[in-house]
C-alpha cells in the first residue's frame, strides 16, 4: 500500500491552473476571429496573405496563439501523465519527450514567424 | 430478495469472489443495512462495518449496484435486484466489506483540521457573527464516510498525493471560518498540482455525499481563493 506524502508544496498549481484557462480562452477567441473575419473578407492570393502576414500586429497575434498552444498542450499532457502514467520512469520519459516536441515546435513556429517579416 | 456480495479473506488464500445470499421478500428488513444484518446471522464469517444505523457515523459505506452509499439509509424498495455490494473502491480490502481507510484519514489529517488561532483562549468562547457561522453550513456536517473521496478517479490515480474531495471540503471548512488565523498557510500547501488541483470537477463526490454536501463548490473556492492571492 502507498503511504501519503508529506511533500510540502511545490507552489506552482494556481499559475499553471490560471495559464491553462487564460491560453484557452486567447485560443477560443483568436480562432472564432479568424473564421469570423475571413469569411467576411477572405484573402485570396498568396500575395494578399504575404501582405497580410507581414503586419507587426497580425505576427504579434500568431505568436501570442502559438504560445497559448505550446503552454496550453504542454500543462494538458503534463496533467494527463501526472493522473496515468504511474511508474516514474514511464513519465519522466513522456514528460521529456513531449517538452523536447513541443519546444521543437515552438522553435519552428519563431522561425515562420521571423522570416515572414517585412 | 437476491444480492450478490464481494468477499475476501486474506486468511484463506482464495482470491476475491462474488458470493450469492438471497432472503425472503418477508423478512422484515427495510433499509440494506437490516438485509445485510440478516445476512450475517445466517453466514458470520461475512463482514462489514456499521455503528449507528441511521446515516450518523459513516461506518456503513459500501459500493452500492455500482453507486457508493450508507447500507443503512439506503431502502431496500429503491434498489435494483439483484443487489450487488462491493468495497468502497480505491482502498485496500482488510476483508469482504471492510476496507483500509488510512489513506483516506491521512489525507484528512494532512489538511490540520483543526482551528488554528493564536489569540488567548477567550473565558467563554470565541465568537462569531450569524452571518460568519451561516459560512460553515454545508461544511461542518461531513461524517468521513469516505463515500465521495472514493467516488474520485483523481484519488483512485494518485491516493497517496491528492487529498480527495472529503479532505478538500475540510479544508475549505478551517478556511472560510472566521476565527482561523492560519488561512495563509493552508493555502501555501495547497497551491500544489497535485493536493489540489488533480480534482476535475466532475462532480461524482458531489453525485454520492449522502448528507447531500457539495465538496466541488468547496474545491471551487479554495481555487477562487488561490486566484485572488495572485492577481
Amino acid at each position: 500500500m502507498r503511504r501519503s506524502r508529506y511533500t510540502g508544496s511545490a507552489h506552482t498549481g494556481t499559475m499553471e491552473w490560471l495559464i491553462q484557462r487564460v491560453s484557452a480562452l486567447y485560443l477560443s477567441g483568436f480562432v472564432i476571429y479568424l473564421i469570423v473575419s475571413f469569411s467576411y473578407a477572405p484573402l485570396g492570393e498568396f500575395a494578399a496573405w504575404k501582405a497580410w502576414f507581414s503586419l507587426g500586429g497580425v505576427r504579434l497575434a500568431w505568436a501570442l496563439f502559438f504560445l497559448s498552444l505550446l503552454l496550453h498542450a504542454w500543462i494538458g499532457l503534463r496533467s494527463i501523465y501526472m493522473d496515468y502514467l504511474q511508474p516514474l520512469w514511464l513519465r519522466f520519459s513522456f514528460t521529456l519527450l513531449t517538452g523536447v516536441g513541443l519546444l521543437t515546435l515552438a522553435l519552428w513556429a519563431a522561425q515562420i514567424l521571423l522570416q515572414a517579416g517585412p | 430478495m437476491k444480492f450478490s456480495i464481494y468477499r475476501f479473506n486474506p486468511e484463506d488464500g482464495t482470491k476475491p469472489r462474488m458470493q450469492d445470499y438471497e432472503l425472503p421478500d418477508d423478512c422484515g428488513a427495510v433499509m440494506l443495512l437490516d438485509a445485510l444484518l440478516l445476512l450475517k446471522e445466517r453466514d458470520d464469517s461475512l463482514a462489514f462495518r456499521r455503528s449507528c444505523r441511521e446515516g450518523i457515523c459513516g461506518s456503513d459505506a459500501m459500493n452500492i449496484n455500482g453507486r457508493n452509499g450508507l447500507a443503512c439509509i439506503t431502502p431496500l424498495k429503491d434498489l435494483s435486484w439483484p443487489v450487488e455490494i462491493r468495497p468502497l473502491p480505491g482502498l485496500p480490502v482488510i476483508r469482504d466489506l471492510v476496507v483500509d481507510l488510512s489513506p483516506f484519514y491521512n489525507q484528512y489529517r494532512a489538511v490540520k483540521p483543526w482551528l488554528i488561532n493564536h489569540d488567548p483562549e477567550p473565558e467563554i468562547e470565541r465568537l462569531q457573527t450569524p452571518e460568519e457561522r451561516e459560512r460553515l453550513d454545508g461544511l461542518y456536517e461531513c461524517i468521513l464516510c469516505a463515500c465521495c473521496t472514493t467516488a474520485c478517479p483523481s484519488f483512485w490515480w494518485n491516493s497517496d498525493r491528492f487529498l480527495g474531495p472529503a479532505a478538500l471540503l475540510q479544508s475549505w471548512r478551517f478556511l472560510a471560518d472566521s476565527r482561523d488565523q492560519a488561512v495563509g498557510e493552508r493555502l501555501d500547501d495547497l497551491e500544489d498540482p497535485y493536493k489540489l488541483f488533480r480534482c476535475r470537477s466532475i462532480m461524482n463526490c458531489t453525485d454520492v455525499c449522502p448528507k447531500g454536501l457539495n465538496p466541488t463548490r468547496a474545491i471551487g473556492r479554495i481555487k477562487q481563493m488561490l486566484i485572488k492571492r495572485i492577481l
